[in-house]
């Protein structure tokens, strides 16, 4: 998303995904939220 | 020099996330007027397929970074 | 008397021609050959033709229903797609060979008996192989013969069975086969190694990425397609198929995260795909049938059109993996939609194909209320979007700007592109018509808002997984290596028996041989010349082991001289004692003989 690499043609060993912060708590909570509720939800009806 | 395409720009990406997170929501409310007859009894419950859609896919993505990755990856000559 | 030729006679026959032919006249011929074949076909009616008598059974070679022509139409379809794509090729062999493989792929969907398909299905293997050889690098020739080596190992399992059935029923015709005795399980496992079955499977994944750009797109289509034909005639209904689909299903997806080549990503993919088939065959109920084919007709569009646009990026760019590739869709952008096309197709989006059909497999698991398999294979549909739908036109169209800065490509290639995703698109929307052509009658509408609702929520919130395990650094980093898989056994294994055949082993028999041929007869030879001696030497060098400290270094000079002297004379060394020993011994010997003699009588 920014113009650095145009037309470096490097090869990469590794693409990296660099974490954009603040995005870390708020997939630990919906991740939380999400497994209790489908954990819940099969629980019940199961 | 190269032109300017539409993720070049920063703010275009963060368009198309508030359009992403829109969507989202939108379906998150839907749920709750659609008349469901469904299969199976957990199927019924608000949200069902989206949080299996969710935890089954950071599940996917878990389990082949720190299970099968570590067990399968190997170096690129590994078979020369 | 039917006014056609047998449906395969026109792909197979014509492929001969083409290098005859040179310039335009070249690609129109060949983008002739299939609608001619589809022309012909079209005019043969439904039942058996062309019965042969051979030795003493009849060999049906063409028997035509409902369901041998839903595949005779997509093969049509596709193989007109893909000869589009390829029609630049430069190269006579491939495309003999691909529309050789068509003709093939026709031959054993027509088959009405199990000695043509078998034919067939050999001539599949042989010319598959050389669209793999086709790219002529050294990782491709090798892959190309691990190819033929299980396809022939299959083809052999298959023969077997045929033989073996043949002399159990003694009747060669294909149709539904019980899983019960040897026969029927060699013909189910010479299938299921076609079908891709897991421990099975990584010909596949070997294979078609290392195959030609426009030969994997001929592959994709047929090979496992044929097999889930064949599966569909022979086995449908049999109940461990439902538990090979899942596994089939579920498995590669944890593989396709992780594989940095793309098209391997894709041939995980396809096993992923083909796995709901199987599912829906095991079920064998009507609408688990019609969903198995229904499911792959479209799979062979949507697969066909993404193997397209990988090709598409690997011909303009040389790159298909991952860490080299991104951005692209500043110079490619129409291939870039394509693929998003068949990335929305294949992920079941509504108003694309596989919303139609696979919808079909799952709800014919919900009616037979199979909840573990019904569970496993939503997983399954979570995990196709993430890997296929969204990591290949992620990593090849957007993600980090590679810098790579190329062409759009070739008008042939993006035609072929679009008839594609248009047929993708217009399956999806207007699914009646491809209902009305499955082998049963359809009663199922997929367009129903909970389906709707449910599937969008799914593929949707498996979006938000992605995007927040991207936005907060947990998606495992795209690494250039190699992940091991089934292929390993024989890939691995042929090395380790190769390094015991020419490392340990041939040292042993290097060891057996010098032993045997040199050592022991120069030994013997050398004894010979003087066997007092050498037993002096011995006894000596025995007494040395035992002796006092002090006489040591007597008997060590001893032994020495009678070394340095060997042979020497032989008699004059023969002192007095040793000749009264040797006199006893034989003296002894006599007696003994004299002795069991007289025991005997």
């Amino acid at each position: 998303m920014n113009d650095d690499h145009i037309n470096t043609h490097e090869e990469l060993r590794e693409l990296k995904h660099d974490p954009v912060p603040g995005y870390r708590p708020v997939f630990y909570v919906i991740m939380t939220i999400a497994s209790l509720y489908l954990a819940f939800i099969i629980f019940k009806t199961l | 020099m190269d032109k300017q395409h539409i993720f070049d720009k920063p703010k275009n990406v963060t368009r198309l996330l508030v359009f992403f997170y829109a969507i989202l929501v939108i379906l998150v409310a839907i749920d709750f007027v659609i008349q469901k007859h469904p299969h199976f009894a957990w199927e019924e419950w608000p949200q069902f397929f989206a949080v299996f859609g969710f935890v089954a896919c950071v599940l996917l993505v878990l389990v082949s970074k720190y299970v099968l990755r570590p067990l399968v990856k190997r170096k690129e000559d590994y078979y020369d | 008397m039917i006014n056609a030729v047998h449906p395969a006679l026109v792909f197979m026959a014509g492929a001969l021609l083409i290098p005859l032919l040179k310039g335009k006249a070249k690609s129109a011929y060949m983008l002739l050959l299939p609608i001619l074949s589809f022309m012909n076909l079209l005019q043969i009616p439904a039942g058996s033709h062309w019965v042969i008598g051979f030795l003493e059974y009849n060999l049906t070679l063409c028997k035509i229903d409902r369901l041998s022509m839903v595949f005779g139409y997509i093969f049509h379809i596709i193989s007109f797609i893909a000869i589009l794509y390829a029609i630049n090729v430069k190269d006579d062999g491939q495309h003999v060979a691909a529309v050789l493989y068509s003709g093939a792929a026709l031959g054993v969907v027509y088959a009405g008996d199990l000695f043509t398909l078998f034919i067939f299905w050999e001539i599949m293997a042989v010319t598959a192989t050389y669209l793999i050889w086709a790219r002529r690098t050294k990782a491709s020739s090798s892959a190309g013969m691990r190819y033929l080596m299980v396809h022939l190992f299959g083809g052999l399992c298959l023969l077997v069975g045929i033989i073996l059935q043949l002399h159990n029923t003694g009747s060669v015709e294909f149709g539904h086969i019980d899983l019960d005795g040897l026969a029927s399980v060699l013909i189910f496992i010479g299938f299921g190694i076609n079908c891709a079955w897991p421990g099975f499977h990584s010909w596949l994944t070997d294979a078609y990425p290392e195959a030609t750009i426009t030969g994997t797109v001929f592959l994709s289509a047929f090979t496992t397609k044929c097999a889930v034909y064949a599966l569909a005639r022979g086995f449908a209904g049999t109940e461990i198929l439902i538990w090979i689909g899942a596994a089939m299903a579920a498995f590669p997806i944890f593989y396709a995260v992780i594989e940095n080549d793309l098209r391997r990503v894709l041939s995980y993919s396809l096993i992923n795909q083909v796995g709901f088939m199987v599912v829906g065959i095991g079920i064998g109920t009507e609408l688990g049938i019609n969903g198995a084919v229904a499911h792959a007709f479209a799979d062979i569009l949507f697969k066909g059109l993404l193997f397209m646009a990988m090709g598409a990026v690997m011909h303009q760019t040389g790159k298909i993996n991952c860490t080299d590739l991104g951005g692209l869709y500043k110079s490619m952008p129409v291939t870039a939609i394509f693929c998003v096309i068949g990335a929305a197709s294949i992920s079941a989006f509504p108003l694309f194909s596989a919303f139609a059909t696979k919808s079909m497999v799952m709800d014919a698991t919900a009616k037979d209320h199979l909840t573990v398999i019904w569970f496993i294979l939503l997983f399954a549909s979570a995990g196709v979007f993430h890997h296929a739908g969204i990591k290949i036109p992620f990593f090849a169209f957007f993600s980090h700007d590679s810098g790579i800065r190329t062409k759009e490509a070739p008008l042939n290639m993006l035609l072929a592109m679009g008839i594609a995703a248009f047929l993708c698109i217009f399956i999806g929307s207007f699914p009646g018509y491809l209902y009305r052509i499955l082998p049963y009658p359809v009663d199922y509408a997929p367009y129903t808002a909970p389906h709707v609702m449910a599937q969008l929520q799914l593929l949707f919130f498996s979006a938000l997984a992605f995007t927040l395990l991207m936005l907060s650094g947990i998606y495992p980093a795209e690494i250039r290596a190699i992940n091991i898989d089934a292929d390993w056994a024989y890939r691995k294994g042929s090395k380790a028996f190769m390094w015991l055949l020419t490392n340990p082993m041939s040292k042993f028999g290097a060891w057996i041989s010098r032993t045997v041929f040199d050592v022991i007869p120069s030994a013997l030879g050398w004894a010979s010349r003087n066997p007092v001696a050498i037993l002096k030497i011995a006894s000596d060098s025995l007494l040395l082991k035992f002796a006092v400290p002090e006489k040591r270094d007597e008997i060590r000079r001893r032994i020495q001289r009678e070394k340095e002297i060997y042979p020497g004379d032989i008699i004059r060394h023969w002192p007095i004692g040793t000749r009264v020993l040797w006199a006893i011994l034989f003296f002894l010997a006599y007696l003994l003989v004299n002795y069991l003699s007289g025991v005997k009588q």
